[in-house]
């Protein structure tokens, strides 16, 4: 494993060079410039920032404030598969889920979901159906909610109580299962992913906590292929590797508290944000070895997203209650940050847009 | 980018509402200006007619080429036939919001009128609006009818009529009826108006409220029969003004709420600002030293880990103050208690984080060593904690309870009730102690509940007189204060509502022995209200409004150094301290 120390902060631009090499040892990796548009929740400005993605340049502010005088927080973002929608979720007040047209940023809808604190939003391969979780911290080992949203008419379809805590519900590539963390007991429990019946669900260590006292903390979900789901694991800091009938892969140890995690198929590399120790972890998803462990030097790493086209990484950070939050570009080949862009705060979700 | 449809719809362009560009998209693809098409949203009706049932729908319609959503339903006030507004009926929407509605899609939305009162005979109408990013873009008209009740002849004759009476002062008319046989009618269905049309407000038991100094005509009648009384109205001859003492600025955070103990006061931060390119975040606790007016004097600030200081509380005897945190940096957000015991300078005493108030706490409320805590969240587990802080150091949880449907913004608590203000699921009352429903702190006990329109936000209430004054924050219609009548606390009733154009109310402080009612109005500043003698009807029209003062500029609330932002008034020595998020906290004389 590779420890690589960061670059120095306001390295904005990728060099023509880099590409060139890029484009010869990178495994499916084109020469493309960086392009396209990130999309981060500002979970304490109650707000979307728009950013290019090539340089992490400003475009633009999309207000999530239902009330002015209110923080509400945006935490869960996503672009649906074709490109064409954008999904937020406000954790709480209303927790509601928001559609957003894209490129044009406009806003088409906005559902109640009647929870207490919407986390992140999975959507199926087709793009036709959303999950969120309802992520309700203060629900001590009480099962939480996860709702199936129709994303065309935007109307809740099912309902269901899988777990307690859960924070992270992702369909498969095939969309035949959805796998849902169950940050407060220690499960991942896999739902029919139209009525959310459950199909099995699996320990995520040998020795669980109770419910309400986890040990482990799965928060988030990768599928890796249609067979493997990587897990993160932010009470034990490592990534767990189940397969579909919920048996242990692999385990690896990655940086202090990992958060999100995402896989660049192209690379056949995850990345996983480790907020308790500023640092992005990248595992190889053929052995899901830890590759490198790259210091960001920012504060509490929160969301990934990935630019296959260019085999970039895009990690937003929470950054410290005094300061702002935002996002770091890092090329997954080299684990080089390419550059750093202060950006909201309290900054939560990531999400990558091709355009 | 828009353009007026008929029947009051508006078609609307597809074009990037809500992106708030900070500058020219570099390539144009990412911007607001790619068009998509456009969506028209109307309703099927423009207008509707409900029939004996009082119930019935409207369809809500698409017929454009892109998607609209989130389309905000609302019903307006139902009017009478001369157009003067009733708290007597309203008309219910089976949804106040549609979530989306895609290109040539369309939404059933029922209709039902519900009675809050007794409204007299007579045709009652009331607007159904539909709004996309704060525009109206649809409307139908909603009617209906409330019969007049079968009267074979007869006369109505009024018993003492005033000849008259005070501005805003309500009065209570009584009448007699007689059948054609000039025999009495027991309880007779009597309807009660105000003419001209505007002068004032009839309640159907006869109590009357006149508007505006002058002459009034009081009618009842009795089926086809009427009786009238002129009445002349003098004027309420209120007048005051504020006059501002001192201020302590607080120019690099946002201030949010306030309270003053003997010569100091606290004040909490919120969200994020950025003044010359510097953030400062809602972490702080401010404490001030306010023994003089002119000159309040900052002595401390307490940092918390929180962006949002929302709220701070001081317990009655001046000993304890508890502090509110959201947006914690390790999501163990909760209250913190500090010792006062040199109030200049706040002790943490803990940090209290139990889990079930890890999603955020946004107000409290201190009664004796009884915390009554408010979760952020809208599900069974969030709602009022109620936590024993006998032992400060080491708070317990003592239960907790939730309304349903929507979430808890703020408690006060008094004579063992507790009042929730349980936005879109109205004003709720607690037994906490008083007895009335066998409720403790403990094991509270819900005595009774009133919807109030929804984004129910804050109330105080006045057992002297039963009244609750309740807070409607709403940003868009915008926002009013509700009177809520609860001598009967099982049945509360709206009596009165109070409404300044342009900004929604924040909250309030009651000088009980005065009559006088303060209310942070946000960009409007602080209003002085008098609520003496019984309340009904629209407040703003009867001369109540004793003294008003935007003491800043009207720029961005929150935003704007020099902007008017009101977020609380307390009355403390003789004058009333102010919170303001953009400037801190300021001291007014009230000069009546």
């Amino acid at each position: 494993m590779r420890r690589l120390a960061s670059p120095g902060a306001g390295l904005r631009k990728r060099p023509a060079a880099a590409c060139a090499v890029l484009a010869l040892a990178w495994p499916g990796g084109g020469c493309s410039e960086p392009a396209g548009t990130l999309y981060l929740t500002s979970g304490a400005s109650d707000a979307i920032v728009v950013l290019d993605a090539r340089d992490g340049a400003h475009r633009g502010n999309i207000p999530l404030d239902r009330r002015p005088g209110e923080l509400d927080e945006p935490h869960g973002i996503e672009v649906s598969p074709d490109g064409r929608h954008l999904y937020a979720t406000l954790a709480h007040g209303e927790p509601s889920l928001w559609k957003f047209e894209l490129p044009s940023n406009r806003l088409v809808g906005r559902l109640s979901l009647g929870m207490a604190g919407a986390a992140r939003v999975g959507v199926s391969p087709d793009g036709s159906t959303g999950y969120v979780p309802d992520f309700e911290r203060g629900s001590g080992g009480l099962p939480g909610e996860v709702v199936a949203v129709d994303l065309v008419d935007l109307r809740i379809t099912a309902r269901a109580r899988p777990c307690a805590g859960p924070h992270d519900a992702r369909p498969d590539p095939t969309g035949a299962t959805l796998a849902v963390a169950c940050s407060l007991s220690d499960e991942v429990v896999f739902l029919d992913p139209l009525t959310l019946a459950e199909l099995g669900r699996a320990a995520v260590g040998a020795a669980p906590g109770a419910p309400g006292s986890p040990r482990y903390r799965p928060l988030n979900l990768a599928w890796v292929g249609p067979d493997l789901l990587a897990v993160t694991l932010a009470g034990s800091s490592e990534v767990l590797v189940l397969d579909r009938d919920g048996a242990e892969r692999a385990r690896v140890a990655v940086g202090d508290h990992p958060a999100e995690i995402a896989e660049d198929a192209r690379s056949g590399r995850l990345i996983v944000a480790n907020r308790g120790d500023g640092t992005a972890s990248i595992l190889r998803s053929d052995t899901f070895a830890e590759e490198a462990r790259v210091d960001l030097a920012v504060e509490h790493p929160h969301g990934v997203a990935v630019d296959p086209e260019t085999g970039t990484a895009y990690v937003s950070y929470e950054g410290r209650v005094e300061g702002a939050g935002g996002v770091v570009a890092l090329d997954i080949r080299t684990g080089r940050v390419a550059w750093r862009s202060p950006a909201g705060y309290y900054t939560l979700g990531v999400a990558f847009a091709a355009h | 980018m828009m353009a007026r449809g008929g029947h009051g719809m508006r078609r609307l362009a597809a074009l990037g509402f809500g992106l708030v560009a900070a500058g020219a998209c570099s390539d144009g693809s990412t911007g607001p200006d790619a068009p998509e098409g456009e969506a028209n949203v109307a309703f099927g009706a423009a207008e509707v007619t409900l029939g004996a049932a009082r119930t019935g729908q409207i369809e809500l319609r698409n017929s454009g080429t892109a998607a609209a959503g989130p389309i905000e339903l609302r019903a307006g006030q139902v009017r009478d036939a001369a157009g003067q507004p009733t708290l007597a009926a309203r008309i219910d929407l089976s949804q106040e919001e549609v979530a989306t509605l895609n290109a040539g899609a369309s939404r059933t939305i029922g209709l039902t009128v519900s009675e809050t009162g007794a409204p007299p005979p007579g045709a009652y109408g009331a607007d159904v609006t539909a709004h996309l990013a704060g525009e109206q873009v649809a409307l139908a008209r909603v009617s209906f009818s409330v019969p007049v009740p079968p009267a074979e002849g007869g006369t109505v004759s009024l018993e003492g009529a005033a000849a008259s009476m005070r501005q805003g002062d309500v009065v209570a008319f009584a009448a007699a009826a007689v059948d054609s046989a000039g025999a009495a009618i027991s309880d007779p269905l009597l309807a009660w108006r105000v003419e001209p049309a505007g002068a004032g407000f009839a309640a159907a038991d006869g109590r009357i409220v006149a508007y505006a100094p002058g002459q009034i005509r009081v009618v009842v009648s009795y089926g086809s029969a009427a009786d009238t009384a002129v009445v002349q109205v003098a004027a309420r001859g209120l007048s005051g003004a504020f006059t501002q003492l001192g201020a302590g600025a607080v120019p690099e955070r946002f201030t949010s709420d306030l309270w003053a103990h003997g010569s100091h006061a606290y004040t909490g931060t919120w969200s994020q600002r950025i003044v010359a390119g510097d953030t400062a975040v809602g972490n702080t606790l401010v404490a001030w030293n306010i023994a003089s007016p002119t000159a309040p004097q900052r002595t401390d600030s307490v940092r918390l880990d929180a962006r949002v200081v929302n709220d701070v509380k001081v317990s009655s005897d001046g000993a304890l103050a508890v502090a509110t945190h959201e947006v914690s940096s390790d999501a163990r957000n909760g209250v913190t208690v500090l010792d006062l015991s040199s109030p200049a300078h706040p002790a943490v005493v803990g940090r209290f984080t139990d889990a079930v108030l890890s999603p955020g706490v946004h107000n409290v409320w201190i009664d004796g060593r009884t915390l009554y805590v408010v979760v952020d969240g809208a599900s069974p587990a969030s709602g009022l904690y109620i936590v024993d802080i006998s032992d400060p150091a080491n708070p317990e949880v003592l239960s907790h309870f939730y309304a349903g449907s929507s979430f808890l913004h703020d408690v006060l608590v008094r004579d063992g009730l507790a009042f929730l203000s349980h936005w879109n699921a109205g004003l709720v009352i607690l037994d906490v102690g008083n007895g009335i429903a066998g409720g403790s702190a403990a094991a509270p006990v819900e005595v009774s509940r009133i919807l109030l329109g929804g984004q129910t936000h804050n109330a105080w209430y006045w057992p002297a007189r039963g009244y609750v004054f309740v807070g409607e924050e709403d940003f868009v219609a915008p926002g009013i204060m509700h009177v809520v009548d609860v001598n009967d606390l099982l049945a509360p009733v709206e009596v009165a509502t109070f409404r300044v154009p342009g900004d929604t109310p924040h909250n309030f402080w009651l000088d009980e022995s005065a009559a006088v009612l303060y209310l942070a109005w946000y960009a409007n500043g602080l209003r002085a209200l008098d609520v003496s003698g019984a309340l009904l009807g629209e407040l703003e029209k009867q001369g109540r409004e004793i003294a008003s003062l935007r003491y800043g500029t009207a720029d961005a609330c929150p935003g704007s150094t020099s902007g008017t932002c009101t977020w609380a008034p307390q009355l403390h020595a003789g004058n009333v301290w102010v919170s303001d998020m953009n400037r801190g906290l300021i001291a007014l004389r009230p000069d009546f």
